[in-house]
Formats: structure tokens, C-alpha cells, sequence
């Protein structure tokens, strides 16, 4: 990771940015604090963050995540206590999700636990992808920190596609973001984002092939978007991805399993 | 079976193989399918290796990995690499020559890790006794040879794999997919390099082995840089393009590393011009390693730097989002921010902004090593073949882009000798060449 940071004091903002964490760019805005109170906050987001990353990255050869991929069927492998909790929690979405959302991209029915530090791996092996979770585990963290240091007002960008605004933008109530067609870069929706969170999700002429449907192992392709707005980033998270996979059916199946989702829709 | 990593071999491949957008960017994956692979479980292909040196040791690491293949006969000779490698699979028979090896009905496929000048005879020969082949690269030594490879490969129905290892790299298959996309526009040039700094020699216990040890120096046996290096890179420029230059122009020489006998070019400079204008500009030097290893596809929105898995876009709107909402508060305006995907307003363009291919792959091959790095698509292209030692199913253009790929390597080493700017000649031609 490779942060900087700056403070405007006329209006009290601090400002955070960090490229190559968790494969993209992190911004962080917050308002109403003194500079040597930013840093403090944004240190503890940033070691919250390398914890995260050191467990959940599929692509650190020396990750957690590479270490469970790559254990033989059947073994047991020794987990730390932070690795067991969020694969649980990930694993979690399976079931609301209908299996839309499975961080094993299919590759297995159950995960056993012998303890919370020994995980048993399924005959079939394990793989394991936390990237469509950690973002947005990371972005409720990263406010949890903000709230707990007495921040009111705050804005965080996780790579253009996990975003939260806390409290308000000093001119207006909430905070007010577009999210716009990749393709035609039409503006689609506008939402205001107080104490809420908005991810997209979605093929951009960038960036195409990395959403899986792990019922049928095939990528997700074409011009498709999905916007969720949640209270918990987390959750909108694993809805944006969710609708993606799933038909207009299965939507209105899963979302009522999910509290305190403000507004969701996809676009083809 | 000891180290679990094999586990995760070709499994990416496999989930890339299942998009009709990647199988037309790279069609050899259609044998890497997740059902494909799974449908081997439990087979294991009879392996035998020829040429037991430093890229042939690496292999055989990996082949322990593979779980679909099995080591059962070694090839050199050289004695002590033949014990290093007898040491890795004790095993497996040894055999000093490998026509004898070729003799054994019970070996499904052969692998061939010898110098680039035997390359073509130890082809031939193992097709003709049956076996399929997974030959390093370069594809061999001369025109001639390839050509004479080529049209056997056609009348055979064996498989035959290049170890082009970019084809089976993901960043490299997500990069040029990226490109075909449309994500940096037009293609209009590229520029490929490799620069290290180190003599390419190797300890020689004894002067009457130097020309076996140091093959890569001497003609006879090798094309120096052009062979070596630059045919993964302008393997890359054919696939990115589907095409192929039409003119080749190019100098080089020996500067720096002139008090030995070596025979092979420090340094070449080669400029490749296709058909519509279009240029290839590779460089290569050994005594200077600044600028790295680089592949450059430059496209008029953007530039792919497939070797390091990053791309640049020459206007570039993924930070200016939260530049317009610092200012916002600074001038307390309330407006909608353009958050979400690629679509923030543009902005002058301080700087070029590196984005990942893949989310968060940061292990770069720094093209320093002489024999291998991890991850680089090695791994997944032999765990392919081993599976087609099974399976008898070809991989879709290997051999076409391997050939492709040879030739104009060998071209540029003519170009630089002759001085002059040469066609591709139409003798070595091949119908998957477009010009
Ligand atoms: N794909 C890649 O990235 C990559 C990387 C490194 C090397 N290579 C290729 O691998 C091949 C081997 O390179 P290396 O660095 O291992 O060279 P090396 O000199 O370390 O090994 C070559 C071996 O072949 C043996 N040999 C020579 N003639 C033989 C014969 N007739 N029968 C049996 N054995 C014979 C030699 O004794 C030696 O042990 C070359 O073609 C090279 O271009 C490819």
C-alpha cells in the first residue's frame, strides 16, 4: 500500500489516499477534525486494512486465502482466529444469497470447522475468493473507526465501486453521488448516501470477466450494472454482486432477507 | 505428491475457459476447461524429459506438482544434470541418448529442454516414434527447420506444446482481452524490451565442455537474444495484433562483452513494420539492466504494459471524482459527485496512473533470472500438456503462434547481419500468418 495524505484547515478536512491496497485505490475524507487526529484514524484504518489483506488476498502467494487454496483435500489446516471469522461471515451470504454469492465460487457444499482455528478442507479442495467480500468488510471497519474516534462527517471511496458517506457534505444533507453507464457514461441514478453505503457492481470496458456465477462456474458478461444502496457497505456489497447473477425472481426472493437496504436496481 | 501448491494450478485457466470472449482471445485455453480438467482426475500422463539442465530441473519441480503426470525417464548428456535430476525423480530411468528413451512404448509424452540448435531433430525424431512433444522455446534454429517441424506437426495427429508460457499467463490473457475490448483504443505500435545486466555465462568445469555449457553464446547452437529473449515478446505482438510485420530492419553487435569467444549479439535493436504502418520496436541489451523487461502494447487511449500487469490511459478520469469533491467542500457547492465505475470527469492528467490487470497481483516477472519465474504461465502451460498426453487433444494455435513467433526472431537476426531491410520471405509463410 502506498498512502499520502493532506489537510485543508480552512475547512477542517483531512483527506487520506492509498494506492495498491486490496488491488485498487482507498480515498478518505473526513470533516470537522484536526490534522494529528486524521492521521491517527487513518493509521488505524490502514493497520485494519494490511489485517485484512494479509488474510483474504488470493494473489499474496503468502496470504492465508493461498494457504487454504492450496491444502490438500481432507487436511486441517491452522487458521488464525481473524481467517476463521470472516470466512464464516462470508460463507454466511451463501444461503440469503441463494448461492449467488459464494466466496468458494462453488467449489464446495459445506465448510467444517474442527475449532475455530482448524478448518477441515472438503474432499473436492477449496478455492476461495474473498474479493467480492473484503471491500466491503473493510469499508464498514474502516467506519467503525471513524465513528468510534467521534467523527460526524466523512466520506470513503474504495476504488470507485464501494462507497460510504457518513453524516453530510458541509453544504447540503448527506452525501450525493451519480453512478453513471461505463459505456454511454449516461448518469443512471443519483443517490444521496447518509450513513449508507453504495456499491456498483458491473463488466466496464475496463474491466470484464471477474464476476463468476458459481452455480454454473461461467463468467458474467456484457453491459450489465448493479446499484445497491445499504446502511451496511458490506451488504451492499454482496447485493451488487448478487444482482448480477440472479433473474428478477430470485431478486425479490433474496431481499427481503436483508435489512436495511434503501435502494437497489440493475441495468442491462 | 508432498507439496500442495499443484492444487492450484490451471484452475484460474479453467475459470477463464469458460467465457466465449477469452476463448476467442486466446482459443488454445478451450482445452483447459474446468470439465476438461476435472475429466482426467486420477489418469496420469508417462513423462520423460530431454536435456536435464537448469530449464528442465525447473520443470521437473513443477511436475511434481502436477498431479495428472508422472516422471518416468531423464535424458542428458551431461552426467552430473543428469544426476540432479535422477536425484529429483530416482525413479525414473536415465538414459544418455535419446533415441533409446524414444524406443520405450511406455512414455506418453517427451519434453525437450536441450539447447535451441537440437531443438528441431529431437522434435522430429520424438514425433515420429509417437510421442507428443512439449519442446522449449525457441521453436529451432534456422527457417528451414521450423518449417520442416511445421508440416510434420500438420501431417501427425500428435500434440506438440512450445513453451510459450505468455499464452497461459492470466494477466497476459486478461491484458490482451483488456485490449481487444477496446480499453485502450486503437492499436498503434508497440515497443518491447529486455535489458539485463550479466555476462549469460555459465561455470565451466572444463574448456572442452564450454560450447554444451555455454551454448547461448555460440551460433551454432543458439540465435542469442533474438531466440532467447525476444521470442516470448514478439509471440505477444502477433497474438495482440493477429498479425504478422511484413518488414524487418534491425542492427546489432557485440559491445561490452567482447573478451570471451562468444559468438551471439549483447545488444540488437530491431524495428518490425507491419503491412498498415504499424511498427514492432524491440531493444535488447546485456549490460544495462535500467529499463527492465518490458512488454508495450501503445494504443491511442491507453498502454497495456502486459509485463508488469499494469495499464496506463492517456486521459485518465478514475481520480478527478475525488478532486471534484475536496473542491466541492472547499467552495461549498452541493453537487451529485460522478462516484461510481470509470466514469469521473476528466481532469489534466498530472501524471499516468497505473492500474492493475488483475486485482491485486503484485508478483512481476523482472526477466532477470535465465531460467524461470513463478507464476509466469510455465506451470499452467505443462500442466496443460500433460493433460493432452491423456487426452491426445491439441492446443488450438500453439505450434502457429510458436512458429510465428520463431520467425521473426530469426528474421531479425538476418536483418542485423545483412544490414538491409528484409520482406518476409514467402517460403515461410504459413496459412495462419496474416500480413
Ligand atoms: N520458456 C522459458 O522461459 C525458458 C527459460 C529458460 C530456458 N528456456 C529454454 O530451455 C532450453 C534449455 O535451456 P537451459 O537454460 O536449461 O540450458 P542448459 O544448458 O542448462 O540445459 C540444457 C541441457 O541439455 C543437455 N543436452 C544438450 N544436448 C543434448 C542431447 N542431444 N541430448 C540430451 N541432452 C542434451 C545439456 O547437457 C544440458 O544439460 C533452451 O531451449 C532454452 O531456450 C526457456
Amino acid at each position: 500500500m502506498k498512502a499520502s495524505t493532506d489537510y485543508y484547515h480552512e475547512n477542517s478536512m483531512f483527506h487520506a489516499s492509498a494506492t495498491e491496497v486490496m488491488g485498487t485505490r482507498l480515498d478518505m475524507v473526513i470533516l470537522g477534525i484536526d490534522r494529528a487526529k486524521g492521521d491517527l484514524l487513518w493509521q488505524q484504518c490502514r493497520e485494519r486494512l494490511e489485517q485484512l489483506e494479509a488474510v483474504g488476498s488470493k494473489f499474496k502467494a503468502d496470504s492465508e486465502t493461498t494457504a487454504v487454496n492450496r491444502a490438500e483435500p481432507l487436511s486441517i489446516v491452522t487458521v488464525s482466529p481473524l481467517f476463521g471469522q470472516l470466512l464464516t461471515e462470508a460463507i454466511g451470504f451463501r444461503q440469503p444469497t441463494r448461492g449467488c454469492f459464494d466466496v468458494t465460487l462453488g467449489s464446495c457444499s459445506a465448510v467444517e470447522f474442527r475449532s475455530p482455528v482448524e478448518l477441515v478442507v472438503p474432499a473436492s479442495g477449496l478455492t476461495i475468493d474473498l474479493g467480492g467480500y473484503l471491500k466491503g468488510r473493510a469499508v464498514d471497519d474502516m467506519m467503525a473507526v471513524l465513528k468510534s474516534g467521534g467523527v460526524t462527517d466523512a466520506f470513503i471511496d474504495f476504488g470507485g465501486s464501494s462507497i460510504m458517506g457518513i453524516g453530510s457534505h458541509p453544504a447540503g444533507k448527506g452525501w450525493p453521488v451519480s453512478v453513471t453507464d461505463p459505456y454511454s457514461r449516461r448518469v443512471l441514478a443519483t443517490f444521496s448516501l447518509r450513513d449508507a453505503s453504495l456499491s456498483t457492481s458491473g463488466n466496464t470496458p475496463a474491466y470484464n470477466g471477474h464476476i463468476v456465477n458459481p452455480a454454473t462456474g461461467r463468467i458474467v458478461s456484457g453491459n450489465r450494472l448493479s446499484a445497491i444502496v445499504a446502511r451496511e457497505a458490506l451488504v451492499a456489497e454482496v447485493l451488487s454482486t448478487t444482482w448480477l447473477v440472479a433473474d428478477e425472481q430470485l431478486r425479490r426472493e433474496i431481499l427481503p432477507q436483508f435489512e436495511n437496504v434503501y435502494n437497489e436496481f440493475v441495468y442491462n | 505428491m508432498t507439496d500442495p501448491s499443484r492444487r492450484s494450478f490451471m484452475r484460474s485457466l479453467g475459470v477463464l475457459a469458460g467465457s466465449a470472449a477469452v476463448l476467442s482471445t486466446a482459443p488454445w485455453l478451450a482445452s483447459c476447461s474446468a470439465d476438461k480438467q476435472a475429466a482426467v482426475t486420477g489418469e496420469r500422463a508417462r513423462i520423460a524429459l530431454i536435456g536435464t539442465g537448469s530449464r528442465g530441473q525447473y520443470h521437473l519441480h513443477n511436475l511434481k506438482l502436477i498431479p495428472h503426470s508422472e516422471v518416468v525417464a531423464l535424458c542428458d548428456i551431461h552426467q552430473p544434470h543428469l544426476d540432479e535430476a535422477s536425484q529429483l525423480f530416482p525413479e525414473a530411468k536415465t538414459y544418455t541418448d535419446y533415441h533409446a528413451l524414444l524406443d520405450d512404448p511406455d512414455i506418453d509424452g517427451v519434453i525437450i529442454a536441450t539447447p535451441l540448435g537440437t531443438h528441431a531433430r529431437i522434435t522430429l525424431d520424438a514425433l515420429d516414434a509417437g510421442k507428443h512433444v512439449f519442446c522449449e522455446k525457441a521453436m529451432a534454429l534456422t527457417l528451414d527447420e521450423c518449417k520442416e517441424v511445421y508440416e510434420r506437426y500438420k501431417q501427425c495427429d500428435n500434440v506438440l506444446y512450445y513453451c510459450m508460457q505468455r499464452m497461459y499467463d492470466e494477466k497476459y490473457i486478461r491484458g490482451v482481452q483488456m485490449i481487444n475490448d477496446g480499453l485502450i483504443g486503437d492499436v498503434v505500435g508497440m515497443r518491447c524490451h529486455w535489458f539485463r545486466n550479466a555476462d549469460w555465462r555459465r561455470d565451466c568445469p572444463d574448456p572442452s565442455l564450454e560450447r554444451l555449457i555455454n551454448w547461448r553464446l555460440y551460433r551454432e547452437t543458439s540465435g542469442g537474444l533474438m531466440t532467447e529473449l525476444a521470442s516470448h515478446q514478439l509471440e505477444v505482438c502477433s497474438w495482440v495484433t493477429g498479425k504478422m510485420p511484413s518488414k524487418i530492419m534491425g542492427m546489432g553487435d557485440i559491445i561490452h562483452w567482447k573478451h570471451d569467444a562468444r559468438e551471439v549479439y549483447d545488444t540488437v535493436n530491431v524495428v518490425y513494420k507491419y503491412s498498415d504502418g504499424r511498427t514492432i520496436s524491440y531493444e535488447s541489451l546485456i549490460s544495462n539492466k535500467y529499463n527492465g523487461m518490458e512488454d508495450q502494447i501503445l494504443g491511442s487511449r491507453g498502454t497495456m504494459n502486459l509485463a508488469t500487469g499494469l495499464y496506463y490511459l492517456e486521459e485518465d478520469n478514475s481520480r478527478s471524482g475525488i478532486k471534484q469533491l475536496l473542491s466541492s467542500v472547499r467552495e461549498s457547492v452541493f453537487s451529485a459527485i460522478p462516484a461510481a465505475g470509470p466514469s469521473w470527469r476528466p481532469e489534466t492528467a498530472d501524471a499516468y496512473i497505473p492500474h492493475s490487470i488483475l486485482d491485486g497481483v503484485t508478483h512481476v516477472n523482472n526477466g532477470q533470472s535465465t531460467i524461470g519465474a513463478d507464476h509466469d504461465g510455465s506451470e499452467d502451460i505443462l500442466a496443460s500438456f500433460c493433460q493432452a498426453c491423456i487426452t491426445g487433444e491439441r492446443a488450438v494455435n500453439v505450434v502457429e503462434e510458436a512458429y510465428s513467433a520463431t520467425a521473426l526472431c530469426l528474421l531479425g537476426n538476418k536483418a542485423i547481419e545483412e544490414g538491409t531491410t528484409i520482406d518476409f520471405p514467402d517460403e515461410y509463410k504459413i496459412p495462419y500468418m496474416k500480413f
